[in-house]
């Protein structure tokens, strides 16, 4: 049997040792396992016990390709998502953000605003109760970030775009903070960055406005929020739910036949955000959540069963560069796109990381003298929005016919009254919200133990 | 109904209820220098005279033919589209916030949608600008033609040029390369029965979703959008001898990985639909017959595009259920209708379609569809290939046809057998708006669109300074 082994995403080299990666991955995939496990058996996860794991891991539709490795297998990229986020461009126009050039309905504009709106309403202290502003890229919430670089004009001269999680780095950290640092001195371009200047050293804590707390990086930890990867940056994705351990969770939740409320399975006729709902494995409010869920679930539904495939990452997969032209006209060539960090760009299996955008030396030219869709760029965003993201998957077909064990939907949704915007929800919604999906549950208590990852206990 | 009720004698009759006449007659004019208040008082005087949603429920059967129960002969409909840079200079109150509406066709083509072919030899909208369009149609095609002189004779004494005129006629619902067209429209919640898509997406004052906010992407202080929608017009040459002898040779080039494959199963296939309608597959090979539950398909049993493909252009513009990249489908209204003889009739003729689509957003919904989807070789699907029938490329144009052993790739080998010819982006505005065309605006509300856009790049660093929050 074929020995798994978990490279770093993009199969990047930063692991002095690559082992701790592979660990970190291992451990991930089984703890996806045993929290399926623990909703088959309707059993609180730290109750599941070995044997339960031998006997009913072979029928989930997720693999833990560390533990029970499977022979074969094809792996394939799924349906890419597009990386301009959803939310922005469905609540344009912006009225906060007047026309102008290359941003008429302000979208390009709200995409790029920085807050800390990816979390609860509340603000940031540290161990001393102090309060510290940690604004991230809070809208680009597609598992892609990116930021502008301009010229001493102003003129917009490249745009870099990312999409490796936070929580790859501070793994890294964890193990070689000089190779961080390198990353960081590297990208951002000042050479007098230090480990400590990553460092949350009197922690990150969140403190809601009911004046309860939650740690966010523990004290002397790598802190995914620093500034420096938000200014001058980037070197990773800073949105709190820009993370693998995210993907890993969404990849492990959907991996299950989920039942309604009136015990009815889940196979056709439920849409994307409907579904994520049930399984609450990310935002449904997103392209990259509902979508990727749906691609996952499909395969289950199919009879197969799957696991994240080598390496485990999120990849920017492609560009419509059909939509974009120089102002005389002129396609770009390949010399404009630098794939900076991992492989593949504009193959179909791209394991890009890092992508950068700017003019060929010596064309004279900025990214401003380009177009999208005929409108002059003034806006990173507007490049972002040509940009999909992608992952890959590895899976096997059953062999017994079955498509495994089911398990009640954990949750459902509430809309926001006068828009589309939904929250996940156990059953009850808070005033101002209606109920989305009332089929999904029977009401507010009723998901006490069913598969819900709730947070990685090896990716921060 | 439905909770919503739609302003059906406000709202222009081809937008929601489509003309489905035999013949229809479209005129563009290009507005002469310096006559924009004559433009204006013509145009307004015409909303007596368009035709609406309820004058088309109204009229429906006394518009068919006298030989299926109708009258025909002497009515005539009206739909009218006005283009932004005419509009602008006449409702000076009205900042419209779709960039592809105010950039205009012409300038939006090349990139969002593919169209670069030398707009110095489109038909309609390249070398004169089609400022507004006007859609003549009847079931009677003199009746059609002597309403059409009239308004043309009228238009020219208010300051346009008539600079297009095409008589197009329907040829039984087919389009030229000989397949039913219209088959799948969105259902308008409140229009349709058992319409479930909300009529925001094609008129704008209503929501798009249940209990969403109305959708209004412009500043517009006198309400002059209500009601009204973005037309898109794109005329698009076809040519049927080098379609069908292309799907000729490639079926037999790829008969040896696809045993059986004709070209009639290959034509069927780029649609993804045979002539009839019915859905294509790639295991039938014959067309199987009209199926009365045409619609009622999903793709969810065909996830991995081993039946129809995923490069189809049925799936590419509306991939349903099966693998997509955004969440939010995007739906038009289409009201397109064939130009030119049928092929048999004439071979040499040009021919082809004039594309009608209704919308309030061109970016989100007619673009993405195109842009992102028919001219994207890996969208909405992973490796979804071109949509060889009518997505454009600069590249060269592959779709793929999927089999459980392999992808077998179908190239198009340069040929081209769609051209475009022109087009535009309008305004459709509601009886009432256009009859207001004319009311005085407001000083302090002029908006004055070079003030809005033309603005300097300091002013766009200014903008990114405030995105920033202050540190410290």
């Amino acid at each position: 049997m074929a020995i798994w082994f978990f490279d770093a995403p993009g199969y990047v080299k930063d692991f002095p040792d690559p082992t701790d990666w592979h660990d970190a991955m291992a451990a991930e995939a089984r703890g996806i396992v045993r929290e399926l496990v623990a909703s088959v058996l309707r059993k609180d996860p730290d109750r599941v016990t070995n044997e339960d794991i031998i006997r009913e891991a072979p029928t989930l539709g997720y693999v833990d390709p560390v533990s029970t490795p499977e022979p074969g297998g094809d792996t394939l990229a799924i349906a890419p998502w597009g990386a301009f986020p959803r939310a922005v461009r469905r609540s344009g126009p912006w009225t906060e953000f007047p026309p102008v050039e290359g941003d008429a309905d302000g979208i390009h504009r709200a995409a790029e605003q920085l807050g800390d709106e990816d979390h609860r309403r509340g603000e940031f202290v540290d161990s001393k109760d102090d309060i510290i502003r940690l604004p991230v890229r809070h809208r680009q919430d597609e598992y892609m970030e990116w930021a502008a670089r301009r010229d001493a004009n102003g003129k917009l001269v490249k745009v870099i775009f990312v999409a490796e999680g936070y929580d790859y780095f501070s793994k890294l950290f964890e193990k070689d903070e000089k190779t961080v640092r390198d990353l960081y001195r590297e990208f951002t371009g000042k050479s007098g960055i230090e480990a400590d200047d990553l460092r949350a050293v009197n922690g990150v804590y969140r403190r809601f406005t009911d004046g309860s707390r939650q740690e966010v990086v523990a004290p002397g930890a790598f802190n995914p929020r620093n500034q420096l990867n938000i200014d001058p940056g980037i070197v990773h994705l800073s949105h709190r739910a820009n993370s693998l351990s995210a993907e890993v969770n969404l990849a492990g939740v959907s991996a299950i036949l989920r039942l309604k409320a009136d015990g009815t399975t889940i196979l056709d006729g439920i849409d994307s955000e409907e579904l994520l709902c049930c399984c609450q494995g990310g935002n449904p409010n997103r392209n990259s959540d509902p979508l990727i869920s749906a691609q996952a679930y499909t395969q289950v539904k199919s009879g197969y069963r799957y696991t994240l495939a080598n390496p485990v990452g999120l990849y920017i997969a492609s560009a419509d560069h059909h939509r974009v032209m120089t102002n005389t006209g002129e396609e770009l060539g390949p010399n404009w796109w630098t794939a900076v960090r991992g492989e593949g760009w504009d193959t179909g299996q791209s394991r890009v990381l890092r992508l950068e955008l700017a003019p060929p030396p010596g064309s004279g030219l900025t990214l401003e003298d380009l177009e999208v869709d005929g409108v002059p760029v003034r806006f990173a965003s507007q490049l972002a929005d040509l940009l999909q993201i992608h992952l890959f998957v590895t899976r096997w077909k059953r062999t017994d016919g079955s498509l495994g064990p089911s398990v009640p939907c954990t949750g459902t949704c509430c809309r926001k009254d006068g828009a589309q915007h939904l929250l996940t929800t156990d059953g009850a919604c808070a005033p101002g919200y209606s109920l989305a999906y009332p089929g999904l549950i029977d009401g507010p208590g009723a998901t006490a133990v069913v598969a819900k990852v709730s947070r990685s206990q090896t990716l921060r | 109904m439905n909770g919503i009720d739609l302003e059906f004698e406000e709202i222009q009759g081809n937008v929601l209820a489509g003309f489905n006449t035999n013949i229809e007659v479209f005129i563009g004019l290009t507005a002469e220098p310096g006559k924009t208040r004559e433009n204006a008082e013509w145009l307004a005087s015409l909303a007596p005279h368009v035709t609406t949603v309820a004058d088309i429920r109204e009229l429906r059967q006394a518009m068919k033919p006298a030989a299926i129960g109708g009258y025909g002969a002497q009515i005539t409909w009206l739909n009218l589209g006005i283009a932004s840079t005419l509009l602008g200079s006449i409702r000076e109150d009205l900042f419209v916030r779709d960039e592809a509406f105010t950039r205009g066709f012409r300038k939006r083509a090349p990139t969002a949608l593919g169209d670069r072919t030398d707009f110095k030899t489109w038909r309609v909208g390249g070398a004169s600008s089609l400022d507004a369009l006007l859609i003549v149609a009847s079931n009677d095609e003199a009746a059609a033609a002597q309403r059409a002189a009239e308004l043309i004779s009228a238009a020219e004494s208010a300051g346009f040029a008539c600079t297009y005129r095409e008589t197009a006629r329907r040829i039984r619902d087919l389009e030229h390369f000989g397949f039913r067209d219209g088959v799948s429209q969105p259902l308008v919640r409140g229009c349709h029965a058992g319409g479930t898509v909300g009529p925001g997406y094609f008129v704008f004052g209503y929501e798009r979703e249940r209990g969403e906010d109305v959708y209004l992407p412009a500043i517009d202080p006198s309400n002059f959008l209500r009601n009204g929608s973005f037309m898109v017009f794109r005329r698009l040459s076809q040519d049927v001898e080098i379609f069908r002898s292309f799907c000729r040779a490639k079926a037999a080039e790829l008969g040896a990985t696809v045993p059986g494959l004709s070209g009639p199963h290959l034509e069927a296939l780029l649609v993804g639909r045979w002539p009839s309608g019915a859905l294509a597959s790639v295991d039938i090979g014959s067309d199987p017959g009209p199926d009365p539950n045409e619609n009622a398909f999903d793709f969810s049993d065909d996830p991995s595009g081993y039946a129809c493909p995923y490069g189809a252009h049925i799936r590419k513009v509306n991939p349903r259920a099966g693998p997509k990249d955004v969440v939010d489908i995007p739906r038009i209204l289409r009201r397109g209708i064939p130009f030119g003889p049928p092929f048999d009739q004439d071979p040499s003729a040009e021919r082809g379609l004039a594309f009608v689509s209704f919308q309030t957003s061109i970016r989100d919904q007619l673009e993405f569809l195109t842009s992102g989807w028919m001219n994207s070789p890996s969208r909405p699907a992973a490796a979804a290939g071109h949509d060889l029938l009518v997505g454009r490329s600069t590249r060269p144009r592959l779709m793929k046809i999927r089999r459980p052993h392999g992808e077998i790739d179908v190239s198009d080998d340069g040929a081209q057998w769609i051209i475009p010819t022109g087009g535009g982006y309008l305004f459709t505005p509601s009886r009432s708006a256009l009859s207001r065309l004319l009311e005085p605006v407001a000083e302090g509300v002029k908006w004055r669109a070079e003030k809005l856009i033309a603005i300097s790049i300091d002013k766009v660093h200014e903008t990114l300074a405030m995105l920033a929050p202050s540190r410290g």
